[in-house]
């Protein structure tokens, strides 16, 4: 049935996988874009539907209040991205510079990534305030 | 330095294994890019429902009277399918083949219902955007489980010719995952077509 | 020491080597013959059929451009007719975007990945020769339509009520979407393998964090596209539906609503740009180092930057619809993500550059592809980044501006790139290198003549030159510009030709390449040129992100090791591991060749031209013909360990 698999590596790639688990992991790295896919359909639907029935000003407060919501996930998955890298940032050796050059160490890597991300869809998020607050209207 | 170090380990499972089969990532793969389509559709309903209509449903909301049941049957078909999963990992082989006969049996019922809905409607897939809508997502989803009973009427074989038991059974659990997505996509279906007229 | 045949662990000697490479060669090795070569499931031969395929189609579609840029080289020209012109433009969209962009990088991918991996062959290989065959037949069916003079005529996005039956009651739209249809089969089919692939059959060791850029490029392409290309072939099936069957999706007086079409489409349509480029650009993030003898500055930014480009690529398909009157606040949310997504892009020039910078550069062809690609890519990225905004896409939409940003897109991103990596991975391919010299010349005329062809563009359109016209008066002030174009074009087509010239002679001529002709890092080089049909002769453990430079870079302390692994060799095998880390998990049998993928592909091929011609009945005998294919090929087997065992051992 099965036979002898004879492979076992000796420096595993990820030497720390136990302390970030899957769901923290998943989190961190599908946190903010998952929020910002969907805040930015929810706006847009919200958006069209006020402008149809003329109602610009809900629309304004419903986009400042989705936004809001958006911000709070992404943010939160910035912070378990935070905590996933200080438990694994010594996986390897080398600081931030050899990591993001060399990418060794599996588990501080992708809490980098997360970091990274979500960092990127905050800016995402916040710069859809930008709109209401410039006065778009449904013109 | 040294080299990566490669010394015998445990024993390495030899071919397809359940959930460790290619086959069942694929089946995954499969089930987002069809679950992609049903999405999709939905956007296409939702859309067309927001614009401005002067009589948007034909025949009002559906009616519930065979569509709740015939929900019940498919999602009763997904139990049975899943315990027939469970019991090929015992080694029942019967039970599996069983299970899946019975599921074959609720799926041809859930058409055999939907078919009487199609052909009891006023309109039809020509009559106005609506009725493209119904007779299109409908018709996807049916085909989606005509696809799921030709899938399970072929594990059926396979199982009775007993080329499966407590370890070889991969293309049991792919199937079975595919008629858990077929019912779920059922859901929205139901969802969008019966219910949401309703909430509004 | 002797290879044992039951032996999982192979310490090889030389002589070893050589007796456990011939039993290799002879489980893997594909069949000589006609039918071998219908029946060949190996991921480098696929590949290759596909690049070579892919190119056919650039050539059409070049041929097509230069008529049209004959056309338009004066004023008043009467070489096409309206309705040519019509069918020529949107055929040579349909035919660069459609059926070259995406798969000519399928075709590099299908071949390098294996090699990349570690591994000896794809996921799925009967399922790679399923959606080559597939790919294939859904461009004949395209172009038997265009010989007999069916074809579309308006344009690569076919829009409703353009497209609608009311205006275009021929047969060429159905006949495009049909193809369109089959293709996306194809494409998905692709996508699936190259996902499953990715998850499940990296070399031991290659945890996500040691992956090529390439791969990571290719699988953010295939997800994208596993998600997006059911999109565009929903759009197309319920425009055959509303032309065929009367259904209401797209006319306004019945309830449905043209705009519907745009969203689909677009939903499909900029992801699809990012899958059409981002494979390009990992090819260039893992050659263009080999050539600055250093590796890519910030692997993991890049990675990350890949992946999130194409996640934000979901999120601005309406900037495709600034000019249809949706309300400002909507498009606002569009043109923000628009803005955003310039940052990931943004962070992979630099690190190119910077990698050029901190490097020793070789000036050779495959570098000056890519270097000029740096160049491209910053003038399409800065006149997508002008239309994000709303008031300047109102400006530019739908003129010549529009028509330079995507051909420096997709000449400058996915062309270039794609020149590049084929004269940097020939060798591989082949075992030959390609001329130096007349390499040079073509890389001389190719980037003159393009540049020459398509900046002057960007002026023409913003004199107001409408995209699409067949013809134009000779006093708008754009027959200057226009000439010089033309010009161009031929200057790119005369180095595309040379480029080919180039590739025939050094098949027979060129200079034996080596296993490593550019001491280049990955492990694809580290099999001999051309890869023998096991890839490797046992499954190599990988130790860090370039196997072949650790010695040099000594970044950690371990080493990877290829020569001694798994063998593997009873029957056609290779190894599973883990998502995330690789770690062993199972022993794979692979299947051997067979016909089923191209009957398969015939039968999908019969359905759909039956549902073109309204043959229902013969649509329905190719389904079912199909169906029993399907069951046949997924009958569980003993010789791929699918049976149960009758007694255990």
């Amino acid at each position: 049935m099965t036979r002898q698999a004879d492979i076992a590596i000796s420096a595993h790639p990820a030497p720390h996988r136990e302390r970030a688990s899957a769901v923290a992991l998943a989190y961190a790295l599908g946190g903010a874009p998952g929020a910002w896919l969907l805040h930015l359909l929810v706006n847009y639907g919200m958006a069209d539907r006020a402008c149809a029935s003329h109602a610009a000003l809900s629309a304004w407060s419903a986009v400042v209040l989705v936004d809001v919501v958006a911000i709070t996930i992404a943010t939160g998955a910035a912070a378990v991205s935070y905590e996933l890298f200080r438990r694994t940032r010594t996986e390897k050796e080398g600081g931030v510079q050899v990591l993001v050059e060399a990418g060794e160490g599996r588990t501080r890597f992708l809490a980098v990534c997360g970091l990274l991300a979500s960092g990127l869809f905050l800016i995402a998020i916040a710069f859809d305030l930008a709109g209401p607050f410039m006065g778009l209207s449904c013109a | 330095m040294a080299d990566t170090v490669i010394a015998p380990a445990a024993d390495l499972p030899i071919g397809p294994m359940g959930h460790r089969a290619l086959g069942w990532w694929g089946m995954l793969c499969v089930i987002a890019t069809e679950g992609a389509v049903f999405v999709y559709l939905l956007f296409s309903y939702a859309y067309l429902a927001l614009q401005p209509h002067a009589a948007w449903l034909p025949e009002g909301p559906p009616s519930l009277t065979l569509a709740l049941p015939n929900t019940a049957v498919l999602v009763a078909s997904s139990f049975i399918v899943a315990w027939g999963e469970r019991r090929i990992r015992a080694g029942a082989t019967r039970h599996a083949w069983l299970a899946l006969l019975g599921t074959i049996g609720l799926g041809i019922v859930f058409v055999a219902v939907q078919l009487t809905e199609w052909h009891d409607k006023t309109f039809g897939i020509a009559t106005s955007s609506y009725g493209s809508l119904y007779f299109t997502i409908t018709g996807f989803h049916m085909a989606h489980v005509a696809a799921g009973l030709l899938m399970l009427a072929a594990l059926a074989l396979w199982t009775r010719l007993g080329l499966f038991d407590s370890r070889r059974n991969a293309p049991i659990a792919i199937g079975a995952i595919y008629w858990h997505f077929v019912d779920v996509v059922w859901l929205a279906v139901f969802f969008t077509f019966y219910l949401s007229p309703r909430l509004v | 020491m002797a290879v044992p045949a039951d032996s999982r662990l192979a310490v090889l000697t030389e002589a070893d080597e050589g007796r456990l490479a011939t039993r290799l060669e002879r489980l893997w090795a594909t069949a000589p013959g006609i039918v071998g070569w219908l029946s060949t499931v190996d991921h480098k031969e696929i590949g290759k059929r596909y690049i070579v395929t892919a190119m056919l189609f650039l050539i059409a579609g070049g041929i097509e451009a230069l008529v049209m840029r004959v056309q338009l080289a004066g004023p008043d020209q009467h070489l096409l007719t309206p309705e040519q012109y019509n069918m020529l433009f949107t055929m040579h969209g349909a035919s660069l975007i459609f059926w070259y962009a995406s798969p000519v990088l399928s075709g590099f991918s299908n071949y390098l990945w294996p090699l990349l991996l570690g591994s000896r062959d794809m996921a799925f290989p009967r399922l790679n020769a399923l959606s080559y065959w597939i790919y294939l037949f859904s461009g004949l069916m395209l172009y038997a339509g265009f010989a007999v003079g069916i074809a579309p005529n308006t344009g690569w996005f076919d829009y409703v009520p353009a497209a609608s039956r009311a205006f275009s009651p021929g047969p060429g739209i159905d006949l495009y979407a049909m193809a369109l249809i089959l293709l996306g089969i194809s494409t998905t089919v692709g996508a699936i393998n190259f996902i499953v692939t990715f998850l499940r059959t990296r070399a031991p060791g290659m945890s996500l964090n040691r992956v090529p850029i390439l791969i990571w490029s290719t699988l953010t392409a295939s997800a994208g596209n596993l998600l997006a290309v059911p999109a565009v072939s929903l759009a197309f099936f319920l425009l055959w539906l509303d032309r065929r069957f009367g259904t209401h999706f797209y006319d306004v007086p019945a309830g449905g609503h043209p705009l519907l079409w745009q969203h689909l489409f677009w939903m499909f349509g900029h992801p699809w740009v990012y899958a059409i480029v981002l494979p390009a650009m990992g090819m260039v993030s893992d050659a263009l180092p080999v050539f600055c003898s250093r590796p890519l500055v910030g692997y993991t930014i890049v990675a990350l930057a890949t992946v999130l480009t194409m996640v934000l690529g979901f999120g601005v398909w309406v900037h495709h619809m600034f000019a249809t009157g949706l309300p400002m606040l909507g498009m606002s949310f569009f043109s923000a993500a628009s803005f955003v997504i310039v940052i990931p892009s943004a962070v992979a020039v630099f690190a190119w550059i910077a990698t050029i910078a901190i490097g020793r550069p070789r000036l050779t062809v495959p570098f000056l592809y890519f270097a000029s690609f740096i160049v491209m890519f910053v003038i399409g990225g800065v006149s997508g980044f002008m239309t994000a905004s709303v008031p300047v896409d109102w400006q530019l939409t739908d003129t010549y501006f529009i028509v330079a940003h995507i051909h420096y897109v997709l000449i400058g991103i996915n062309v270039f790139p794609v020149l590049g990596g084929l004269t940097f991975w020939f060798p591989k391919m082949t075992g030959r290198l390609l001329d130096e010299r007349l390499g040079r010349y073509a890389f001389w005329l190719i980037f003159a003549g393009f540049n020459i062809a398509f900046l002057p563009m960007h002026l023409t359109g913003l004199y107001g030159m409408p995209r699409r016209i067949y013809t134009y008066g000779p006093h708008f002030g754009w027959e200057t510009l226009n000439l010089v174009s033309t010009v161009g074009a031929f200057i790119l087509a005369i180095g595309i030709g040379v480029f080919f010239v180039n590739i025939l002679r050094s098949l027979r001529r060129g200079m034996p390449a080596g296993s490593n002709p550019w001491n280049a890092p990955t492990l694809e080089w580290s099999v001999s040129s051309p890869p023998p049909p096991y890839n490797f002769v046992v499954i190599p453990t990988v130790a860090s992100r370039h196997p072949l430079w650790e010695q040099e870079l000594d970044e950690t302390e371990h080493r990877s090791v290829i020569r001694t692994g798994p063998a593997l060799d009873e029957g056609r095998e290779t190894l599973a591991t883990t998502p995330v880390d690789a770690d062993p998990d199972l022993v794979l049998k692979m299947p051997e060749d067979s016909l089923a993928p191209l009957l398969l592909a015939l039968a999908l091929t019969a359905i759909f031209v039956g549902l073109l011609a309204s043959a229902w009945w013969s649509a329905a005998t190719a389904a079912a013909a199909g169906l029993l294919i399907v069951f046949a090929w997924l009958w569980p087997r003993r010789s791929l360990a699918q049976v149960a065992e009758v007694s255990h051992g």
